[in-house]
């Protein structure tokens, strides 16, 4: 009946990080909400990607000169901004669940006497929806662009070995990753599901829009750098567009910084509050 | 053994704004006996048990398990079980995973979550979310999720509550049976006949200070019942604020 086991020479203290990730793990996929969400990711990506791709690239022919000057200089922005934009509402939702939902039904607390440092269960939590959401957004992002090379080929030169649409397409994994954890930390900070996933979905998809309605350049500043902003979405172009505020790698740098203090922010605060 | 008791908890106290809840909390438990944590309710039974297992950070004092707060116990849940509340499970996940879950934390082998839905008598729901168990039933999971890590300390809040017969009496052997292996159990009630026939030892607590801390026989002495044991020692602790009904 005795449960004791030794632990593995060389680490100390259990729970250690990677058990607590592991008991993420298998929390994350023993969920329906978990399938519910990612599923929708699956045909909001897809689905406003082929859209964009068709209503653009597929009417070559009626396009204004601009746009065809606009397609030749970015078409992996086509390909890839419009599915990760809408995709970022359900990651969000996701995100913001894995933390909300135990607090609304008190396994948070079940969780904390077995991990009593919380550090651990935040950072571990992060780590598991960052994993999570980073390989799902490379595969989406592979998957449009697969689906969507031939019809644009048609009319502009794109290939996996462009380094530029490579980029993309491995930073659409970082970005929705980005996303999730400043999701996540934002829910993590406000506890409730409700207002978790309102707060999160305002920063990363009503904040930016919003900005942009500001006149002039500083519309365009603000909805970049906020946090959720414009920025993160830089590696989803080819970069060769000089009226973005930042480019490729500077913007996603701006957007995981913002993940990571937000990250920050909520770990200090949960380490001081009562649960 | 005797040097370093199992739990100990020394002044601890915990004040919400202007209330102080917790006043200068201090007791043992040993090793063999199951001690009734007995209060009325609002008496800060279930705030000093958070405590204890640091999911609330005292205003003072401290608790330590084998001389080492909660925190920094090593895999935790091989030394202390708790059930706090019956619903600390999400009600969208089977039974067996919330307990896989946290058996992987502990780094538990598998054949453990199997064991303790035999014991609680799970087994044949266990793939059911437990958003559809019953009251009792909700109740074993958390009392299985207790047993998990084998501790030897178990820290039940009030838990027999929403039990049926049946499942109260299960609760009490279980109980029992903890400690008679030499291990210990501190369970939470304010209800008097559960306690007179489960606990070896009291600490009472009324208006967040402990009024005694004693063997169940030296408490009742003189008295016909523990109930009215309690009656007459708590006689004036019990200040109900506002106004009653209006």
């Amino acid at each position: 009946m005795t449960a004791t086991m030794t632990a593995p020479a060389g680490t100390s203290r259990v729970p250690a990080l990677s058990d607590v990730m592991a008991g993420e793990w298998i929390k994350l996929r023993s969920l329906r909400s978990t399938r519910w969400t990612l599923g929708a990711t699956v045909l909001l990506v897809l689905g406003f990607s082929s859209l964009a791709v068709q209503l653009y690239a597929g009417r070559y022919s009626h396009l204004s000169a601009s746009d065809r000057v606009e397609l030749h200089e970015d078409p992996i922005s086509l390909v890839l901004q419009p599915g990760m934009a809408w995709g970022v509402i359900s990651v969000c939702v996701l995100a913001a669940l894995t933390v909300t939902s135990e607090y609304s039904t008190g396994a948070i607390r079940s969780l904390m006497l077995a991990v009593p440092a919380r550090r651990p269960v935040i950072l571990a939590k992060a780590a598991v929806i960052s994993l999570v959401t980073f390989v799902l957004g490379d595969v989406l992002a592979f998957v449009a662009f697969f689906v969507s090379a031939p019809v644009i080929n048609q009319h502009v030169e794109m290939s996996l070995s462009d380094g530029w649409a490579l980029r993309a397409v491995l930073g659409s994994g970082v970005f929705l990753a980005a996303t999730a954890v400043l999701a996540f930390s934002v829910a993590a900070l406000v506890r409730n599901t409700a207002g978790g996933i309102t707060a999160a979905v305002g920063l990363v998809f009503v904040a930016p829009n919003a900005a942009g309605f500001l006149p002039g350049r500083v519309g365009n500043y603000v909805s970049t750098y906020l946090p959720g902003g414009r920025a993160g979405q830089m590696i989803l172009t080819s970069g060769r567009d000089t009226t973005h505020v930042l480019g490729p790698w500077a913007g996603i740098i701006v957007a995981v910084g913002w993940a990571v203090l937000a990250l920050v922010m909520a770990t200090v605060a949960v380490r001081r509050r009562d649960v | 053994m005797t040097s370093t008791p199992l739990l100990e908890a020394v002044g601890l106290s915990k004040r919400y704004g202007r209330n102080l809840v917790v006043d200068d909390v201090s007791f043992t438990v040993r090793p063999g006996l199951v001690t009734g944590f007995l209060g009325a309710n609002g008496a800060g039974k279930s705030t000093t048990l958070r405590l204890l297992l640091g999911l609330d950070a005292p205003t003072r004092g401290h608790a330590t398990f084998g001389g080492r707060p909660y925190a920094a116990l090593d895999r935790p849940l091989a030394t202390v079980g708790a059930l706090l509340e019956a619903r600390a499970v999400h009600p969208g996940r089977s039974a067996r995973n919330h307990l896989r879950a946290l058996a992987r934390t502990q780094r538990l082998p598998e054949p453990r979550v199997e064991r303790v839905l035999d014991l609680v008598g799970l087994r044949s729901v266990a793939d059911r979310r437990a958003g559809t168990f019953s009251l009792g039933m909700g109740q074993r999971l958390g009392v299985a999720a207790a047993l998990l890590g084998d501790p030897r300390i178990l820290i039940l809040d009030e838990p027999v509550n929403g039990l049926d017969p049946e499942g109260i009496l299960w609760i009490r052997n279980l109980m029992r049976d903890f400690a008679r292996d030499g291990r210990s159990v501190l369970v939470s009630s304010h209800l008097m006949n559960e306690m007179a026939v489960t606990a070896d030892h009291l600490v009472v607590l009324g208006n967040g200070r402990v009024l005694a801390d004693c063997s169940l026989r030296d408490f009742v002495a003189g008295h016909d019942s523990l109930e009215a044991a309690f009656m007459a020692r708590t006689a004036g602790t019990l200040t109900y604020q506002g106004g009653g009904l209006r």
